[in-house]
């Protein structure tokens, strides 16, 4: 007993170290470069010294410029995004994890920002698809009196682009409610910042798709009820949304259950005193109007996908043509041929995303059960979420030096080892917060039933955590996959995943081969996130 | 115990931080060629290039890797990358301390030549070196001069290539030929002109530069403060007081030829330009220009250079780098880069020096369809001018006329 104690301890120091040196220690040297080559103390143009390129930046009035910009930039689309997907929520919340409405609503999470941005500036640009709509309709007379929306003085191109990428992760975080949980840790508490992690990790996209996901269907139609009104009698009621420690809410049995049960008058009293407005018209929802909205809305998701196939397949496509004039299977048959050289390109991203999925999953599940029971769980999470405040490509360059010393540049193992040192906090802050007191109980209790360690991991905790171990791969696999910035600066341009190749594309001028390659960038995160919803809901 | 972690992590980066690398491959120089070829069989070339045209790379992919595998052995590996890029990426292993590159080729033009030369990053003299050097005229300031420096055998120039405008004779049937012209056109017409903010528009600036001055040798020799500010003073002048006639009324410029090439097929755009006079050709034959795009030099003459091949000095495999580079420069790979359908670049060869057969091959190579014939803008050839004038205006066409 006190040998296996012995034993806990010492790996829960390797573990440490791990943690240590897969966080704090790439971060804190490649800061510290970064910082001795901006003051001229290291670097091959190095002369001593100075502190003249801070001077030289801080003086620019770009510099100011750009931060006041980007800070106005995500301000406008943050706040148009939640608008946004408030109003989804409000309009067909209760729909929204239901058959078909359930899987298109996660769509867009499958779009990377490069394939959005490429999206629209074949929509928005002044010769694009909404333009030509536009004419064609009789909107406008023709393209000079179009309204002009890339590289417009107002950035309505860019702004578009970002909330179409931000709005979805805001519509599945206001579609989960807090987990069962005492209220006031649910707010603030790990899951909570795991959920936030994610959505950040994922810049405001697919972090949160799985966690969403995985909410019980019960949960969120609470929590949708809530933002709309008050419960309606009848329904049934998650426990920590009204206070787990009420005893009169305690007895209510939620997820599943067939039992009605009569909501607090508590909350009758919020639901009429307006504490949370009550926007039912408490109609039938079933109008034809909803519907006919709803299914304008789903349409809407699914066009970037029908147009990116579209433009595979399309030839001398141009304005004012609002259909190409040319169909042919030409591109795809060049660009998966052994000169087009996709399909390798595609290999490599599987492998390389499936890789990095791996040993983040694998590594975040054993090292977040260590945090999740070190005293200092609280010091090494605040440490975990630090490589989120940097850009990959930032992030990347800060490690390039490193990466270069010890020959990992140009590699597939050195990209593979940077997007494991990005990701691998973001899978250690994921299962810190699934290791719950629940699932320790669980290890504990099978130890002392005479099982061993082995028998613990393999029949109890891995199947116990199956949905959330799938959830963490699919959202590894997804940043990974949609990892431009990293890859290119830490591959120097030699690993060729898809996504180095769609930017090349539109590079060429090529919205054929681009419209391919995104295709293939689109397409299987689509697939898996349909293959992954089935599996996490049976889990 | 927290302090044990981190003094052993820091001796497991500190531990990666002294790792060195040693390279003890031969001088290439000093070596034959039958031994070169023999040292270079088997070996992978990486070769950082631009792959902005698919027929380009296309020609790389299809033609040229296989050709080098076929004749050499070499597994050809192709990185996207030009520029700066190329700068940043040889400049940051010179920091680290690496004795091999990552790189073994890089396709380089003058203002990277000139960056990559002031770190001492490119390996040479070896163009001089390569057995099909013997048909290059090295003496020809539009060949043997980069941006108006001496190459001195540090790259191998690989092609040769003209500013070009491209417009659409359904559009344009008049497009204007001098500065003037363009001046009226572009106020009769508002909204559809524009210039990229990249390479091919600051080489355009170079050329209306050298139009303003009157003078096709006005730029010629070392960079001069005083002619630049002269010169660009006059620039400036005529595009801000035409930029409320451009595209999006001058408040913005595409920053990629890319996006410009696809306005102009579109119709957003009248005018797109092409830092290869034959681009049109291929633009036509990939079905994105319409078949009614054509492309002129204006009277008052366009950039002509040359484009080269590098090798960085810390390259691996210096032999394999060389054996495509005398590849790249034969009289077979250089006549199937010429034809339009391929890629349409012009050749450095010079026709007299080659061997009979090859000259008459030259002279066959089917004409140009949409493109103005070389002999006949030849004569409108002008110089590049000194690096520092690119370096200037990117930097002044950003002060002096996006942000006016």
């Amino acid at each position: 007993m006190r040998s296996r104690l012995l034993a806990s301890k010492n790996l829960n120091r390797i573990g440490i170290a791990v943690f240590l040196a897969c966080t704090l220690l790439p971060l804190a040297a490649g800061l510290g470069y970064a910082l001795a080559y901006s003051f001229g103390l290291v670097g091959g143009l190095s002369s001593g010294f100075t502190t003249a390129h801070w001077a030289s930046v801080l003086a620019a009035p770009e510099t100011w410029f750009s931060l006041l910009l980007s800070a106005g930039m995500a301000a406008v689309v943050v706040a148009f995004s939640a608008a946004l997907a408030l109003a989804v929520v409000l309009a067909w919340g209760d729909r929204l994890d239901r058959g078909l409405p359930g899987y298109l609503i996660y769509l867009p999470l499958a779009v990377p920002p490069l394939t959005a941005a490429f999206l629209t500036f074949q929509w928005l640009g002044q010769s694009g698809m909404v333009v030509r709509l536009g004419v064609a309709l009789g909107l406008f007379a023709d393209l000079e009196h179009a309204p002009e929306w890339i590289n417009d003085r107002w950035h309505i191109g860019v702004a578009a682009t970002l909330v179409a990428l931000t709005a979805p992760f805001f519509t599945i975080l206001f579609a989960i409610p807090p987990r069962r949980k005492p209220a006031a840790t649910a707010a603030n508490g790990p899951h909570a910042r795991g959920i936030r992690a994610a959505g950040r990790l994922a810049r405001g996209g697919a972090g949160v798709v799985a966690a969403g996901i995985a909410q019980p269907r019960s949960e969120r139609h609470f929590f949708i009820r809530r933002l709309r009104s008050a419960p309606a009698a009848g329904s049934a009621v998650a426990p920590d949304d009204l206070g787990a420690d009420r005893p009169e809410v305690s007895q209510i049995q939620p997820r599943g259950c067939a039992a009605s049960v009569r909501p607090h008058p508590a909350v009758r009293r919020r639901g009429r005193a307006g504490g949370l407005v009550d926007f039912s018209p408490h109609k039938p929802d079933d109008t034809r109007m909803k519907k006919l909205l709803l299914a304008l809305f789903l349409t809407a998701l699914l066009l970037p996908f029908a147009y990116l196939l579209l433009l595979s397949v399309a030839g001398q496509w141009r304005y004012p043509d609002v259909l190409p004039p040319v169909l042919s299977t030409a591109n795809w048959r060049l660009a998966l041929s052994a000169a087009g050289g996709i399909g390798g390109n595609l290999c490599l991203s599987v492998l390389l995303s499936a890789g990095v999925a791996a040993i983040v999953t694998v590594g975040g599940f054993v090292l977040g059960k260590i945090i999740a029971g070190h005293p200092g769980r609280a010091r090494f999470q605040a440490i975990a979420y630090l490589p989120f405040a940097f850009s990959p490509v930032i992030y990347a360059y800060c490690l390039q030096f490193f990466f270069l010393k010890a020959d990992l540049s140009g590699s597939i193992a050195g990209v593979l080892l940077a997007q494991v040192l990005l990701l691998l906090p973001f899978g250690i802050l994921f299962f810190s917060t699934h290791w719950d007191e629940r699932l320790r109980a669980m290890e504990q209790l099978t130890l002392t039933l005479g099982g061993t360690p082995r028998d613990a991991w393999r029949r109890v905790l891995i199947p116990v955590s199956r949905p959330a171990l799938l959830t963490a791969f699919f959202q590894a696999f997804l940043l990974s996959w949609f990892d431009y910035g990293l890859t290119s600066v830490i591959g120097l341009g030699q690993v060729p995943t898809l996504s180095v190749m769609v930017w090349q594309f539109i590079g060429e001028a090529n919205p054929y081969f681009a419209a391919i390659g995104s295709c293939l960038l689109v397409f299987p995160p689509a697939i898996l996130l349909f293959i992954n919803k089935k599996i996490v809901f049976r889990g | 115990m927290a302090r044990l972690h981190l003094v052993f992590l820091l001796i497991l980066f500190a531990a990666i931080g002294c790792r060195q690398n040693s390279g003890t491959a031969p001088d290439p120089l000093s070596q034959s060629w039958a031994e070169l070829e023999q040292q270079a069989r088997g070996s992978t070339v990486h070769w950082m290039m631009w792959q902005g045209d698919p027929l380009i790379n296309r020609y790389v992919r299809e033609y040229v890797a296989p050709e080098v595998q076929k004749r050499y052995g070499i597994n050809l590996q192709i990185a996207p990358g030009q520029g700066t890029e190329i700068v940043k990426t040889v400049l940051a292993e010179q920091e680290a301390g690496k004795s091999t590159s990552a790189l073994d080729l890089c396709w380089i033009n003058g203002e990277t030549f000139f960056q990559l030369r002031q770190i001492a990053a490119l390996y040479g003299p070896f163009a001089q070196k390569l057995p099909n050097a013997q048909y290059i005229d090295f003496e020809n300031p539009f060949i043997g001069y980069d941006f108006q420096q001496k190459t001195e055998g540090y790259e191998c120039p690989w092609g040769n290539v003209q500013l070009a405008a491209i417009y659409d004779t359904v559009r344009t049937p008049q497009p204007p030929r001098t500065l003037a012209e363009l001046e009226t056109w572009i106020r009769a017409h508002p909204g559809k002109f524009t210039i990229p903010y990249e390479f091919t528009g600051m080489t355009l600036f170079k050329s209306w530069m050298i139009a303003l001055a009157g003078d096709a040798h006005a730029l010629d020799g070392v960079f001069d403060e005083k002619k630049y500010a002269d010169l660009s003073g006059k620039l400036w002048n005529f595009i801000n007081r035409n930029k409320a006639f451009f595209w999006r009324k001058g408040e913005t410029f595409p920053e990629s030829l890319a996006a410009m090439h696809q306005m102009f097929a579109n119709g957003e755009l009248d005018f797109t330009f092409s830092n290869n006079d034959n681009e049109v050709d291929n633009k036509i034959l990939q079905g994105i220009f319409p078949n009614t795009a054509r492309a002129y030099i204006f009277d008052s003459g366009t950039i002509q250079n040359a484009h080269f091949i590098g090798i960085p000095v810390r390259s691996a495999n210096k032999a394999g780098a060389m054996l495509v580079a005398n590849f790249l420069i034969s009289p077979e790979a250089q006549l199937h880069k010429l034809s339009p359908a391929v890629w349409g670049d012009g050749t450095v060869l010079s026709i007299p020096k080659l061997p009979a057969e090859w000259q008459e091959r030259f002279r066959a190579v089917p004409g140009r369809r949409y493109a103005p014939s070389r002999d006949l803008i030849q004569a409108k050839a002008l110089r590049e001018p000194a690096p520092e004038y690119m370096i200037r205006l990117y930097e002044d066409f950003r002060k002096k006329v996006i942000e006016q």
